[in-house]
């Protein structure tokens, strides 16, 4: 007695791949043998089947395979292995940790540089009168206050605006600018949800000061040292496509401790060379972080504030992403 | 397909604290798993992704996990099935992020989907795997966006079931579903496909029928 086709049709596809209890197979067999309906769609079926498996095949590309091998024999490689029995739940302590050692290094930074702020390229060395270079900027004034008490609300996620700067704004109006300038804001933000968290700076605001002309150039390069890395930025911004004579890219690193996949992004006008020499570089000075940089031991456990203490033992954190952030503005001073 | 990869290349290092302990070796035999698992890894993440940069974001985390996870992987399970959770799970964390970026950076940009959206970066990597041979260049995109049509699970199903020849149980524990749903998701793919495809499907040679 034969089943109806629906009830057969449902079936036809484990058929073909002898996914049926024995019985079952009878049946259709049955079936089949006296519907060429059924038949004709179970041939299709399996042409559709051995159509797929003709598609595939296709090779990895060699530098995707080269990528991966050479960060397998990496200094990642070498580091030492993670214990066999905690795998997976180290993800999470690198990546807090990670964070961390940012926003410690910004706090460092910060704190050794009494006047950072964005300069803004003043075309024609023009000062402008009351309001902060920033706040022609659609999104944050805050913007110019890098203070270090801000970077850590914000690393809360506490947008709590403190006061500008003046002093500090004015002066740097006053200085004119003749060194293109790069300012990487690292701000963290932890993936509250994820069982393994992400750390991920976003480095907004770097702006590409045009080509300075003559006249305002000519004051000094004053000091493009490790001035330069200050940390102008807030969480959320929207992009500041660049005022006349600057430009500014929003990137957003993701660090998953792990990986340390780059993702960057621009924001406002179209990419150019620069942007892309920039990423490059970004990418290039996130993947050398030695992997056992990071202090794992420093994981945040409750709040991310008792865990800056332990992070500051942390020697090697702090001077890998000191040099990250180092090598980060290098595109910049290449920039005409 | 499945044949020949199983556990081969993995127990130089698999649990052994000698391998461990040489960098060197270490070394060579993380690249070996590289090479041996490329293909398998990069159809699964071109299949989980939009586009070229995405999946090879996925595939570069991949192997990061999964070479740092070899220590822990036990030989009695399958290779397979194993590196394919491994690849699922980073997507999944993946995905947990970019939707979280969307949400917050790309309100005002073009909705995904259009044709050359990402980054831009590397174009050197677009267009991947030069050994394509057996099947024209048309008929494999006519396929590949059929894929891509399919919801997520049912593609992921009958990608490594077809086009990788995974059984229906290692499916099953990949996916971390019953075996039951693996067949239904497979025969549901195979049935949307044979209606989106009809053209290829009726021009193959029908040697499979009796």
């Amino acid at each position: 007695m034969r089943p109806p086709c629906e009830d057969v049709r449902a079936d036809l596809s484990a058929m073909i791949d002898g996914a049926l209890s024995s019985r079952r197979a009878k049946e259709l067999d049955d079936h089949l043998a006296g519907c060429g309906a059924c038949r004709a769609e179970r041939d299709a079926l399996r042409r559709t089947s051995t159509l797929l498996a003709e598609s595939g095949g296709e090779r990895a590309p060699r530098s995707w395979v080269g990528e991966a091998v050479r960060r397998a024999s990496g200094p990642r490689g070498k580091a030492p292995a993670r214990s066999a029995l905690r795998p997976v739940w180290a993800l999470p302590s690198v990546a807090a940790a990670l964070a961390l050692a940012i926003v410690f290094v910004a706090l460092r930074v910060n704190q050794s540089v009494p006047a950072p702020a964005a300069p803004r390229s003043a075309p024609a060395a023009t000062p402008e009168p009351a309001p902060p270079a920033g706040a022609s900027d659609a999104p944050q004034p805050e913007a110019q206050s890098p203070a270090p008490s801000r970077l850590v609300a914000e690393a809360k996620k506490e947008r709590a605006a403190e006061p500008v700067a003046d002093k500090a704004v004015a002066a740097l109006k006053a200085k004119p600018e003749a060194a293109p300038r790069l300012e990487a804001a690292p701000v963290m933000e932890m993936d509250a949800i994820s069982p393994a968290p992400v750390a991920t700076i976003e480095l907004s605001d770097i702006r590409f000061p045009a080509p300075a002309p003559p006249a305002a150039g000519a004051g000094a390069p004053a000091e493009p040292s490790r001035d330069a890395v200050s940390a102008p930025s807030a969480v959320g911004g929207a992009a500041n496509v660049g005022a006349t004579g600057s430009r500014s890219v929003r990137v957003r690193v993701r660090l998953d401790g792990d990986s340390r996949v780059v993702s960057a992004e621009r924001a406002g006008d179209t990419p150019s060379g620069d942007d892309a020499a920039f990423i490059a570089s970004l990418k290039g000075a996130v993947l050398r972080l030695p992997a056992d940089s990071v202090a794992r031991e420093a994981a945040a456990k409750d709040s991310r504030l008792s865990s800056l203490t332990a992070l500051r033992k942390n020697a090697r954190a702090d001077a890998a992403l000191r040099e990250l952030l180092v090598e980060i503005r290098l595109p910049a001073s290449r920039n005409p | 397909m499945t044949q020949g990869i199983r556990s081969g290349n993995l127990s130089p290092l698999a649990g052994s604290p000698t391998a461990e302990a040489s960098g060197e070796r270490r070394d060579l035999d993380a690249a070996a798993v590289v090479e041996a698992h490329a293909d398998f890894v990069h159809s699964i993440c071109r299949r989980l992704t939009r586009d070229t940069e995405e999946a090879r974001e996925l595939f570069q985390e991949s192997f990061v996990r999964i070479l740092n996870g070899l220590p822990a992987f036990r030989e009695d399970a399958s290779v397979r099935t194993w590196i394919c959770q491994i690849v699922m799970n980073t997507d999944r964390n993946r995905r947990r992020w970019w939707s979280r970026f969307r949400r917050n950076f790309q309100a005002a940009e073009p909705a995904p989907g259009a044709a050359g959206e990402g980054p831009g970066l590397e174009p050197a990597d677009r267009g991947a795997g030069p050994e394509r041979a057996a099947m024209g260049a048309e008929a494999r995109s006519r396929i590949e966006s059929a894929l891509a049509a399919l919801p997520d699970d049912q593609r992921l199903a009958v990608v490594l079931r077809d086009v990788e020849g995974m059984s229906y149980e290692e499916i099953a524990a990949a996916t971390g579903v019953e075996v039951g749903t693996v067949k239904s998701r497979i025969g549901r793919a195979r049935a949307a496909l044979r209606v989106r495809l009809a053209d290829l499907v009726d021009r193959a040679k029908p040697e499979a029928s009796r």
